[in-house]
């Protein structure tokens, strides 16, 4: 799925803004570190293969979240030109509106953020996901040269 | 073959067989196994790859781009679309599903047979044989208490504490280590899908298989089916590579129940055909446990509360990470807390058998499926989960996420869940999902309210089988694996008797 220039910056903000990176990481909390996360690829690999309506959609998603401020007059420009607080609190914005497209496609970019994220070998790592697993048989998971996953016993 | 054909010609691929089948899920596979075993000369043709388990991806994105069809965003068209899951893979959606085994429910069969005219297919005795030959041939046994798994444990307590209906599910993987990556392809081959059961018996019986080649309509000759035309693809990109035609004396669709109706009525078939389209869609709720669940460990789908009177099944279903995340409340640092304890989740689902019937055309950019829930089928609906909410408080949980548009996004308590139930849900509240499919080509002795014969044959091209959930003319309320292999099994049994021997295309 190709995106222009500017898709690919509101989509790495807009990504970013369900769980912004930190070079600190806070206690309890899942923070990516900076550049740790491919979201334009994993994004674009995972669209590779998606209908002709869904990559419309993907499109169309992308816009009216990236020109959110200026539809929902918090501010004259893209996401990306906020700070991280006005990305939270406008993307909570758009998860509970009222109309039904903003929300759904508001949503639909949070389960692309959820998929690259924890499609990330070292963030599902940390999230503890395959503890019960490893406590149950002794499985690893290495990262191959594509960067998709392999188990290896 | 029509002029466009001829004059188009380059072939890329030419073959001839006795029996082609087009696609190699539950229904295909089944018959070619059967037809093989029984000396036809019988050829596989699949769209997808052939998936080595060894080379399937692990990671949620990975799997669904690579074995499930559009990268699992096919979707019904309409005002609220619902997903709509299919494998297209060597193996179909037995490749990705979890194994669950139903026979086919006693009401359906008499209602197949009473109002359907369809007592040959659906004869009792010959089933039953059936049944116990595939229960043995794919090692169905009951989820045993080992491979359970924290999420399906939950949910047997919680349905024992409110006295519901539960029992372990009964799969095709008697030796399943509760890797719980059935989505992704059992790590190692302990489930008994169609690519590393039923297709290589079929091959070692001498059937061939042509991969990545699809399907696009059967070539019929003086009234009668002689083969089929298609393209070649390319495995990475899935772009067409150029044209191939396959002759036989049979023709066997089992592309499923999207793009069954499709290949038939661009091959020129028209009454019923795309129509009576049925599903079970389903939806799930998310439970958070103040201890660890570890749902990362167990079989994917391991227990499950049957309410057929009710007209739902509820599920329990374990999640790869990066879905499960997607489905918890929250942005920015509230979410990031809620995701760093991926192991504390439970999920369980309903699967609402719909009264709802919907209809496959042709569409631009490929099928358009046409459904939209009725008002008492999303009565069920919410009854279901309302029912699973409840079910995660008795198990024990500090949060419910019902993931339900208009109603609160967490609950806490018992109390809160009867609130919820009062409250009048909107139409495109309820987030679906549909993956067991039925109808599009249904079966019939009535011509004029059917695409198919009781044998399977349609009733307008002799020698045009349609062998998959297509020619269910109803839904069923169970999982429909068992009974498509089981009603091929038998369609293809007497075909292989009609058929003769061995003989050359």
């Amino acid at each position: 799925m190709r995106l222009t220039w500017w898709e690919k910056r509101w989509l790495e903000a807009i990504f970013e803004g369900f769980a912004p990176p930190r070079a600190d990481a806070a206690e309890g909390l899942l923070t990516p570190e900076p550049g740790e996360v491919d979201h334009v690829g994993r994004f674009a690999e995972m669209n590779e293969h998606a209908s002709p309506i869904a990559k419309l959609g993907m499109h169309v998603a992308v816009h009216l979240v990236g020109l959110a401020p200026v539809w929902t007059g918090t501010k004259l420009a893209g996401f990306d030109r906020l700070d991280e607080e006005a990305r939270v609190a406008l993307l909570e914005e758009l998860m509970e509106h009222p109309f039904a497209l903003v929300k759904e496609l508001s949503w639909l970019m949070k389960v692309q953020a959820a998929m690259t994220l924890f499609g990330t070998p070292s963030i599902r790592a940390r999230s503890g996901y395959d503890r019960g697993r490893e406590e149950k048989m002794p499985v690893r998971l290495r990262v191959k040269k594509d960067g998709s996953m392999k188990e290896v016993a | 073959m029509g002029l466009f054909d001829r004059l188009r010609g380059g072939w890329v691929y030419e073959d001839d067989a006795d029996y082609v089948i087009v696609g190699t899920g539950a229904g295909g596979a089944t018959a070619g196994k059967v037809l093989a075993e029984a000396g036809h000369d019988v050829l596989f043709l699949e769209e997808g790859p052939r998936l080595k388990t060894k080379d399937r991806p692990r990671d949620a994105i990975g799997a669904l781009s690579g074995s499930m069809r559009q990268a699992a965003t096919q979707t019904t068209a309409g005002p609220v679309p619902i997903p709509v899951l299919q494998g297209v893979c060597v193996g179909g959606s037995t490749a990705m599903n979890s194994g669950i085994i139903w026979r086919m429910p006693e009401d359906v069969r008499e209602d197949w047979i009473t109002n359907h005219g369809l007592a040959s297919l659906v004869d009792e005795g010959e089933l039953e044989r059936i049944y116990e030959t595939v229960e043995e041939d794919l090692e169905v046994s009951p989820t045993g208490d080992d491979v359970l798994g924290g999420n399906a444990t939950l949910m047997r307590q919680a349905s024992e504490k409110l006295g519901l209906p539960g029992k372990p599910m009964s799969r095709n993987a008697a030796r399943c280590d509760g890797k719980g990556e059935c989505l992704q392809g059992c790590p190692g081959e302990k489930r008994q899908s169609m690519d590393v059961s039923y297709v290589p018996r079929a091959m070692a019986a001498g059937a061939r298989l042509s991969t990545l080649c699809r399907v696009e309509k059967v070539w019929i000759e003086g009234g009668r089916a002689v083969g089929v035309i298609g393209s070649k693809m390319d495995r990475h990109t899935r772009k067409p590579l150029g044209r191939f035609r396959v002759r036989a004396r049979h023709v066997i669709v089992s592309a499923g129940v999207v793009h069954t109706p499709i290949i038939l009525k661009r091959s020129g078939l028209g009454g019923l055909v795309g129509h009576r389209f049925q599903a079970h869609p389903g939806a799930a709720i998310v439970g958070r446990f103040a201890e660890p669940v570890r749902m990362s460990y167990g079989a994917t789908q391991g227990y499950e509360v049957p309410m057929r009177s009710r007209g739902f099944k509820l599920e329990s279903l374990s999640l790869p990470p990066e879905m499960l995340a997607a489905r918890l409340p929250g942005v920015g640092a509230e979410w990031q807390e809620r995701v760093a304890n991926l192991d504390c989740y439970t999920q369980w689902c309903a699967q609402v058998r719909m009264e709802a019937k919907g209809r496959v055309v042709p569409g631009p950019f490929g099928p358009l499926v046409f459904y939209q829930p009725t008002a008492r089928d999303l009565a069920k609906a919410k009854e279901a989960l309302v029912l699973i909410c409840r079910m995660m408080f008795e198990a024990g949980a500090v949060e419910v996420y019902p993931g339900i548009g208009g109603i609160p996004e967490v609950l806490r308590s018992p109390a809160e869940v009867d609130a919820v139930e009062a409250q009048k849900w909107s139409p495109a509240a309820i987030h679906l999902v549909a993956s067991h499919l039925f109808g599009t080509a249904c079966a019939g002795a009535n011509p004029g309210r059917s695409v198919v014969g009781p044998d399977l044959q349609s009733h307008e091209v002799a020698g045009l089988y349609v062998m998959d959930a297509s020619v269910f003319p109803t839904n069923m309320g169970v999982n429909p694996q068992h009974s498509i292999m089981a009603v091929t099994y038998r369609a293809a049994e007497q075909l292989a008797l009609r058929g003769g021997a061995r003989q050359a295309a």
